[in-house]
């Protein structure tokens, strides 16, 4: 009996081995983000910020304060409330399509809500603005990107707050004006 | 069954001793470590002087200012916290960090100093930066911007980079 | 052993000997014993205006000129430089965002005597600027392409209006970096060379 169960005993030994090396985390998972999620219009708290993204729009140009943004792209403008939770903090926006990565700009010095330090009991609303491919919207993943702020550049093994938007139903508008980081919720 | 559990009780006994035990020493080089460097609070009180990195430290006022009468921007209130220092045996190097600390919303909220807050004007007779590197006694005062009504009994947390993890928290 | 069954044995040797002394004879009066150049290692030329897709980047050099005037408006020269400029159009082929410029290790252009590989360039004396708005050009994001200004300050002899640079596009094989999280680009290289002439804007 032991004998004849000796060689399945020994592959299936085998294969639990393949498959805990082919399971193991690597570093990707073992040092992801955790992640509060949330949607347009939602209270979204995380270790470090509270934020609301109050909504989402697609332009060509935008134009904030004295600048005028053109792009090769197109602009994702985020309006969106944030605060910090316990502590000055910083505040980075990312967003990612299909894992390719597209940061806040820094094409407005800090006119914009990301990109600053925000103090805890402190609102401040304003536009968030990606520069993102003139396809964007034919790019697969588009359906699902993800906006993610975080407190920092380096996210790993840290409190984010994320979003999923669907970008492909949003209409391109030619220009948008907007508004400084202002004092309070909107 | 039995008979092989009876067989072996020694070894599941040996393995449900070791087990936890060598879970505990993998965790004791970063646990123990991690605790004795987080920060230890020492509650001190207006008036009391303490001898913290080198410095007898005492608070001699804290207020907080309605932030809509001294002109702070929308939503803020002023804090104002007044000090007594007398550096006597400084640390070879101290970085000295001030924050107001409140738990009033539930959780504890850190804010920082800030200059040229509000119309109200620190008197010149006050420093307004904390420095525990230097022999000398000097008054400070320092200012701070909080929430609008959600800070009403602010805590003064001082730390001295030489004095760590001890940290006073003077209310 | 005779002679004749000695050479009966050598003979392959001493044929090959025969037609290397031979040949190495003949050679001289031809020119002598020129090394011949590895056509792997030739670099290949590359049209002005055409954009050349490495891994990293895709960069198009547009211009370059040399100018007593930051294109900021502002900024002063030190005594006995001038500004090149040098006018790129680059996109982003990777998944995170870049660097225009790059790095010492891995710059995604050389330019004899200015842009060096390995060699640190200061950032007091190198600017990226947006031709568009004249805003930051020192990141790109993964595929928006966009028309920067490289502007470097520069001995006033090192380079003259009228004379031809060869711009060295450049490009590397993206590999797993072991020691921090991200890309590491091994074997950076030289891939293509544009020939350019630097003209004057003063």
């Amino acid at each position: 009996m032991r004998r004849a169960l000796a060689v399945p005993a020994g592959l299936g030994l085998l294969l639990l081995a393949f498959g805990v090396a082919y399971s193991t985390p690597g570093a990707p998972q073992v040092e992801a983000p955790f992640v509060v999620t949330g949607g347009v219009g939602d209270q979204i708290v995380s270790q470090h910020l509270v934020a609301t993204v109050n909504d989402v729009a697609l332009a060509e140009v935008v134009e904030l304060n004295s600048w005028t943004g053109t792009t090769s792209g197109v602009w994702l403008v985020v309006d969106a409330t944030v605060e910090a939770r316990i502590e000055r903090t910083g505040v980075e926006a990312n967003l990612f399509i299909a894992g390719v990565r597209y940061p806040g700009t820094n094409r407005t010095s800090t006119d914009t809500v990301d990109g600053r330090v925000a103090d805890a009991g402190f609102p401040v609303t304003g536009a968030i603005l990606i520069e993102l491919p003139a396809d964007v919207q034919t790019m697969p993943g588009a359906a699902a990107a993800v906006l993610r702020l975080s407190p920092g550049i380096d996210a790993r093994l840290d409190s984010v707050i994320e979003l999923t938007l669907d970008l492909t139903p949003l209409d391109v508008a030619g220009r948008v004006e907007l508004a400084t980081p202002r004092d309070g919720a909107r | 069954m039995s008979a092989w559990v009876r067989r072996n009780r020694w070894f599941l006994i040996a393995l449900g001793v070791l087990i936890p035990t060598a879970i505990v020493v993998s965790l004791v080089p970063r646990w123990f470590p991690y605790q004795e460097i987080q920060p230890q609070p020492e509650a001190v009180e207006l008036g009391e002087t303490v001898r913290y990195s080198g410095a007898d430290i005492q608070l001699t006022a804290l207020e907080v200012l309605d932030g809509a009468e001294v002109g702070a921007a929308a939503g803020a209130d002023v804090v104002v916290a007044t000090f007594a220092i007398d550096v006597v045996e400084p640390p070879e190097v101290a970085l000295c960090r001030v924050h107001i600390v409140s738990n009033e919303a539930g959780f504890e909220r850190f804010w920082d100093s800030e200059l040229f807050v509000s119309d109200y004007r620190v008197p010149d007779r006050f420093e307004q930066t904390c420095s525990l590197s230097e022999v000398g006694s000097y008054d400070l005062q320092m200012t701070f911007l909080v929430p609008r009504g959600e800070v009403l009994n602010p805590v003064v947390e001082l730390s001295s980079s030489a004095a760590l993890p001890r940290v006073l928290r003077l209310s | 052993m005779t002679l004749r069954s000695h050479l009966r044995a050598w003979w392959p040797v001493i044929a090959a000997g025969g037609v290397l002394l031979t040949g190495g004879l003949v050679a001289i009066p031809l020119g002598g014993w020129d090394t011949v150049e590895l056509q792997s290692a030739v670099v290949p030329e590359h049209p002005v205006g055409e954009p050349y897709a490495g891994h990293r980047v895709s960069t198009s050099i547009d211009d370059i000129y040399l100018t007593d005037t930051h294109p900021d408006g502002y900024t002063e020269l030190e005594p006995g430089t001038t500004f090149l400029v040098v006018v790129a159009t680059m996109e982003n082929l990777t998944a995170e965002p870049q660097s225009s410029l790059g790095s010492a290790a891995f710059y995604a252009f050389t330019l004899p005597g200015v842009v060096e590989p390995d060699v640190l360039l200061s950032g007091s004396t190198t600017w990226a600027r947006l031709v568009r708005d004249g805003g930051p050009g020192s990141t790109l994001s993964p595929g928006v392409p966009d028309t920067i200004q490289f502007i470097f300050m520069i001995d006033a002899d090192l380079y003259e209006a009228g004379e031809e640079v060869r711009i060295g596009l450049t490009d590397a094989t993206p590999e797993q970096a072991d020691l921090f999280e991200g890309t590491r680009w091994a074997r950076p290289h030289v891939a293509v060379e544009v020939p350019i002439v630097i003209r004057e804007q003063r």
